[in-house]
C-alpha cells in the first residue's frame, strides 16, 4: 500500500456544476516511481483526470468534484486545509504545447525556485544546472543560458519545460500529451528522458499514441466515456487485455 | 460547345474580360482593389495636406519675428525690457514681503488695532445719547452722591453700547480695517472700559487709546523700517524705466509704421506699373502714394537713439541702489521679531526670491552693458527667442513676445501630473479586470471604464471648473491636510486640477490598450506558472505583466499623446496664465495657473486676422505640437513592433 502514491477512490468530476459528469466514478492507484499512462479516445476524460491531480481544474469556475476522493501520499487533496498552490509545488505538470515563459533559459528553470522565495545565486545556479542536466538539455544550452527560451527548437522547449518542472523536485510529474506537438526525433528524445526520470519521479502521462504508451509506461489505464475500462501492467494491457473494448481500441478497430 | 469541351481546351481558365474606359482596363477585382486602396491612401494624403498646411502657415513666422525683434532692438524696447524684467521680479518679491508684513501686523496687534474703532464707536454713542447724563454727572459736587451716580452712569453706558449688535459693530470696523473677521470678547470689554472712563472723565479720551497707534508702530519698528526701505527701493529704477519706455515705444511705433507704409507704397508702385495704360487709375494711385510718403519719418539718432544710451548709463547705479536698499530691508526683516509661522515661511521665501532678483539684476546689467541698438538680429536669435523664450505676451501695444517655454512647460507639467495619476490607476484597473475580476464584474467594469471616453471633453471641463476646482481648493485649505506638500494651493484653476481631469480622460485609453496587451498574453503562460505553484499575484507580476510590457508601454505612450493634445479641458481648467511654473518651490508649483500649447491656439486664434505675426506664431505652436504627437506615435509603433518581431 505504501508504494501507492496516488489513490483515486470513486472519483466523479463535472465541468458544469454537476449537471453532467465528465469522469464517472474512477478508482485507481498509481504506484510510486513508475510511469503510468492514460490512454483512450478523445473526450474520454483522461486529460481532465490528469488535471484533477494537481487541481488545475480549480481555475474553471464551474468545475466541481461530484463524488469520491483523490489522495496523494495519503492526504485528501480536496480537504479544506489543503492549499492548491502548495499542492502544485509537489505535483508538477508538463503541457501538451510546450510553453516556456518569454524569459531567458536560466530564468525559466529558476522560476519555480524564485517564486518560493529563493534568492541565493549559488542555490539557483546549482538547481538550474542540475535540472537542465536532468532533462538532458545542459550540453545544448549551457553556453546560452541568458538567451531567450523562445529561441530554442520545439523539442528543446518541451525539455526545458520538463527541466522547469523538475527544478522544484516535485513528487509527481503530470504530462499531458507531451510529445503531440513534436517531430519524431524530438519525441524520441523526450521519451528517452521520461524513461530516465522514472528513477526519481512518479510520472503520469496522457498520450494518444499507443506505441508511446507501450514504450515508456509501466502501467496503463484505458478510459472510455469517462469510465476506467481497464487498468493493468502495460504488457498485460497491450498483449492480453481482459476487456473487448480495450482490445478493439488498441488494435485500432475504433477510436 | 458544352462545358466539358471548354475544360478540355482550357478556355475556362482565361481571365474574364472587364470593360475599358479612358484607356484603362477595368474589371471587378481591379475596382474593388482601387476602392479600398483609395480609402487607405486618402488617409495618407490627408496627413500630407495637414503637414503642408501647417508648414506653410507657420513658415513666415521666424523671419517675421526676426523683423519685430530687430525693430525692438533699434528702438530700445529691448533695453527697456531688460529693466522691466528686474521690476517684475521686484514686484513679485514685494508682494511676498508685504503679505508677511500684513500677516505679522495682524497677528501681533490685531486685537489692539480693532480696539480703537470699537472704542470710537462707543464714544460717538455716548456723545449722541448720553450727553445730558454725562453733563449732569460732571457738574455734581457731592462725592457720595457722585459715587452712586458713577455706578448708574456706567450701567447706562454699558446698556447704550450693548444696543449696537455685534454684526453692526463688525461692519463698522470692517469699513476701516477690512481684514477684521471677528471681535473678541476681551477686546469688547476693554473698549467698554475705556468708554466708561471717557464718560466719567468729562469727554476725555483715555491715554491708553491715544497711545495705541504709536504703540503698534513702535512694536513693529524694525518691520516698519524694513518696509519703508523696501517700498522705495525700486523708485529710481522705475523712473528711468518709464523714461526709456516712453522714448522706445514712440520710436518703435514709428519704425513699424514706416515698415507698413513702405510695404503699401511698394505694392502701390507695382499696381501703378500694371495700370500704366489707364491714366485715371494711375492718377489715383499716384495721389495715394503721395499721401503715404510724408508718413515715413526718418529716425533721428540724436533724438531717438542717443537718449536711450544716456538712460542706460543711469541704469547700473539705479539697479545697484535697488538691490542694496532691498538688502538692507531684508537684513532688518531677519532681525525683526517674527511671531507666526506663516510670516516666517513668507520671509524665508522672500529671501529666496531676493537671491533670484539679485541674479536677474546681474544678468540684465551685463546684457545692458553689451546692448547696442544696431547689432543685427540673426535668424538664429529669432529661432531661439521662440523656442526658449520665457514670455508669451501678446495683445498689448508693446512689442509682442512669442516664447514657447511657458506654454511647453505648462503642457508638459500637466501631462506629467495626468500620467502620474492615470498610469497606476488605469494599469491597476486593467490588471484587475483581466486577471482577478470574475465574469460578471468585468462585464460591468470594462464598459463603464470605456464609457468615460464618450464624455465630451467640454462637459468634463465644465465639471472641473464648477465642481472639482472648488472641492480641490476646499480640501487644500483643510488644516489637517496641510501636511500634503503644495497645500494650500495658490490658484483655483491650476496644474493639479487639469492633471486630475486629464488623467480621468486618459484612463480609458490606457486601460483599454493595456487590457488588450494583457489579454494577448497566451493563457499557456499563466497556466504554466500556476502549475509551478505560483499564486495569482506572482503569476501576474512575474509572468503576465513582463510578457505584455511592450503593449503596456505603448498604451501609456498613447495615453500621453492624448493628454498632451487635449484642448478643451485644459482651456477651461488650467487657468490660462502664460508663465513658467516656479519649480523652485517644489510641489507647490502644481498649484499654479499655467497655459498650454493647445489652449493658447484655441483661445487666441479666433481673434486674429489671418497672416499677422501672432497668427503665424500660433501655427508654429501647432507645428511643435504636431511634431511631439508624431514622435510619440512613432515611438509607440517601434515599441509594438519590437514585441512582434
Amino acid at each position: 500500500m505504501n508504494s501507492q502514491l496516488i489513490q483515486l477512490n470513486d472519483l466523479g468530476f463535472s465541468y458544469d456544476q454537476g449537471k453532467t459528469e465528465t469522469i464517472k466514478g474512477v478508482s485507481l492507484d498509481i504506484p510510486e516511481k513508475q510511469v503510468t499512462a492514460f490512454i483512450g479516445p478523445s473526450g474520454c476524460g483522461k486529460s481532465t483526470l490528469l488535471r484533477c491531480l494537481n487541481r488545475m481544474n480549480d481555475l474553471i469556475d464551474t468545475a466541481k468534484i461530484t463524488r469520491g476522493s483523490i489522495k496523494i501520499l495519503g492526504q485528501d487533496i480536496h480537504a479544506s486545509d489543503v492549499d492548491a498552490i502548495e499542492l502544485r509545488k509537489h505535483v508538477g505538470m508538463v503541457f501538451q504545447k510546450y510553453n516556456p515563459f518569454p524569459k531567458s533559459i536560466y530564468e525559466n528553470v529558476a522560476y519555480g525556485l524564485r517564486i518560493q522565495g529563493i534568492k541565493n545565486k549559488d542555490v539557483l545556479d546549482e538547481a538550474v544546472e542540475r535540472s537542465l542536466k536532468g532533462s538532458a538539455l545542459w550540453d545544448e544550452v549551457k553556453d546560452r543560458l541568458k538567451t531567450s527560451a523562445l529561441g530554442l527548437s520545439g523539442g528543446q522547449q518541451q525539455r526545458l519545460c520538463i527541466a522547469r518542472t523538475i527544478a522544484v523536485q516535485p513528487k509527481v510529474i503530470l504530462m499531458d500529451e507531451p510529445c503531440s506537438a513534436l517531430d519524431p526525433i524530438a519525441t524520441a528524445k523526450v521519451e528517452e528522458l521520461i524513461t530516465e526520470l522514472r528513477e526519481q519521479y512518479t510520472i503520469v502521462i496522457v498520450t494518444h499514441s499507443m506505441q508511446q504508451a507501450s514504450r515508456v509506461s509501466d502501467r496503463t489505464a484505458f478510459f472510455y466515456l469517462g469510465e476506467l475500462i481497464e487498468y493493468d501492467k502495460t504488457n498485460t494491457i497491450f498483449q492480453n487485455p481482459s476487456q473487448k473494448h480495450t482490445e478493439d481500441y488498441i488494435s485500432g478497430r475504433f477510436g | 460547345m458544352n462545358r466539358k469541351s471548354d475544360l478540355a481546351d482550357g478556355a475556362c481558365f482565361k481571365r474574364k474580360r472587364g470593360f475599358r474606359l479612358m484607356g484603362l482596363n477595368f474589371n471587378a477585382d481591379g475596382i474593388v482593389r482601387g476602392f479600398f486602396g483609395g480609402n487607405a491612401y486618402l488617409a495618407i494624403l490627408f496627413l500630407l495636406f495637414i503637414c503642408i498646411f501647417l508648414f506653410k502657415s507657420a513658415i513666415g513666422f521666424i523671419p517675421g519675428f526676426r523683423t519685430e525683434l530687430s525693430e525692438a532692438r533699434i528702438s530700445g524696447i529691448e533695453a527697456a525690457n531688460h529693466m522691466n524684467y528686474q521690476l517684475v521680479g521686484y514686484d513679485a518679491l514685494y508682494t511676498k514681503v508685504n503679505q508677511a508684513f500684513i500677516n505679522e501686523k495682524r497677528a501681533k496687534f490685531g486685537n489692539l488695532a480693532t480696539l480703537v474703532p470699537i472704542y470710537e464707536e462707543f464714544e460717538s454713542i455716548i456723545d449722541d445719547e448720553l450727553e445730558d447724563k454725562v453733563d449732569e454727572y460732571t457738574e455734581m459736587d457731592d462725592s457720595e452722591e457722585k459715587q452712586a451716580a458713577a455706578i448708574k452712569l456706567t450701567t447706562l453706558v454699558t446698556k447704550a453700547c450693548g444696543e449696537v449688535s455685534t454684526e453692526e459693530l463688525l461692519k463698522t470696523i470692517q469699513s476701516r480695517l477690512p481684514q477684521t473677521t471677528e471681535i473678541s470678547d476681551n477686546t469688547y470689554q476693554k473698549a467698554l472700559q475705556y468708554a466708561h472712563k471717557y464718560a466719567l472723565n468729562d469727554y476725555e479720551t483715555p491715554d491708553e487709546i491715544n497711545e495705541i497707534p504709536a504703540l503698534i508702530n513702535d512694536q513693529m519698528g524694525a518691520f516698519n523700517k524694513a518696509m519703508d526701505l523696501i517700498k522705495t527701493s525700486d523708485d529710481e529704477l522705475r523712473e528711468i524705466y518709464q523714461e526709456i519706455e516712453k522714448i522706445a515705444t514712440k520710436t518703435n511705433i514709428t519704425i513699424s509704421d514706416n515698415r507698413k507704409n513702405l510695404a503699401s507704397i511698394t505694392s502701390l508702385k507695382d499696381e501703378l506699373k500694371d495700370n500704366a495704360n489707364d491714366s485715371q487709375v494711375a492718377q489715383a494711385i499716384q495721389t495715394r502714394i503721395k499721401e503715404l510718403e510724408p508718413n515715413i519719418i526718418e529716425i533721428d539718432p540724436a533724438k531717438n537713439i542717443l537718449p536711450i544710451y544716456e538712460i542706460i548709463a543711469k541704469h547700473d547705479p539705479a539697479a545697484d541702489n535697488m538691490v542694496n536698499q532691498f538688502q538692507k530691508g531684508i537684513n532688518l526683516l531677519e532681525t525683526a521679531e517674527i511671531t507666526t509661522e506663516k510670516s516666517t515661511i513668507l520671509i524665508h521665501e522672500s529671501s529666496r526670491l531676493f537671491q533670484e532678483l539679485k541674479e536677474i539684476v546681474t544678468e540684465r546689467k551685463s546684457l545692458l552693458a553689451e546692448w547696442k541698438h544696431d547689432k543685427p538680429v540673426t535668424m538664429w536669435n529669432s529661432i531661439t527667442a521662440f523656442f526658449f523664450g520665457s514670455d508669451w505676451k501678446t495683445g498689448s501695444d508693446r512689442q509682442s513676445l512669442y516664447g514657447l517655454m511657458p506654454l511647453f512647460s505648462g503642457s508638459l507639467l500637466i501631462s506629467l501630473v495626468a500620467m502620474a495619476i492615470a498610469v497606476p490607476l488605469a494599469i491597476g484597473a486593467a490588471i484587475y479586470v483581466n486577471q482577478f475580476a470574475n465574469k460578471r464584474e468585468s462585464r460591468i467594469l470594462k464598459p463603464s471604464i470605456e464609457f468615460i471616453q464618450t464624455i465630451p471633453s467640454v462637459v468634463l471641463g465644465l465639471f472641473g471648473v464648477l465642481v472639482v476646482a472648488g472641492l480641490l481648493q476646499g480640501m487644500s485649505e483643510v488644516s489637517w491636510l496641510s501636511w500634503i506638500p503644495g497645500f494650500p494651493i495658490q490658484d483655483r484653476l491650476n496644474v493639479l486640477l487639469a492633471g486630475i481631469l486629464l488623467a480621468f480622460m486618459a484612463c480609458p485609453t490606457i486601460f483599454t490598450l493595456a487590457e488588450d496587451a494583457l489579454n494577448n498574453v497566451p493563457k499557456a503562460y499563466s497556466e504554466a506558472s500556476l502549475a509551478m505553484g505560483a499564486n495569482k499575484l506572482q503569476t501576474v507580476l512575474k509572468i503576465i505583466v513582463p510578457a505584455s510590457l511592450s503593449g503596456i508601454i505603448a498604451a501609456v505612450m498613447l495615453g500621453f499623446g492624448r493628454v498632451i493634445g487635449e484642448t478643451m479641458v485644459v482651456l477651461l481648467v488650467a487657468g490660462n496664465k502664460a508663465r513658467i511654473p516656479d519649480l523652485s518651490q517644489g510641489v507647490g508649483a502644481l498649484g499654479e495657473s499655467v497655459h498650454t500649447m493647445t489652449g493658447i491656439i484655441a483661445q487666441e486664434y479666433g481673434e486674429l486676422e489671418p497672416g499677422v505675426l501672432h497668427w503665424k506664431a500660433l501655427f508654429m505652436v501647432g507645428l511643435v505640437l504636431f511634431l511631439i504627437s508624431l514622435s510619440i506615435n512613432s515611438i509607440c509603433q517601434r515599441v509594438i513592433s519590437r514585441k512582434t518581431s
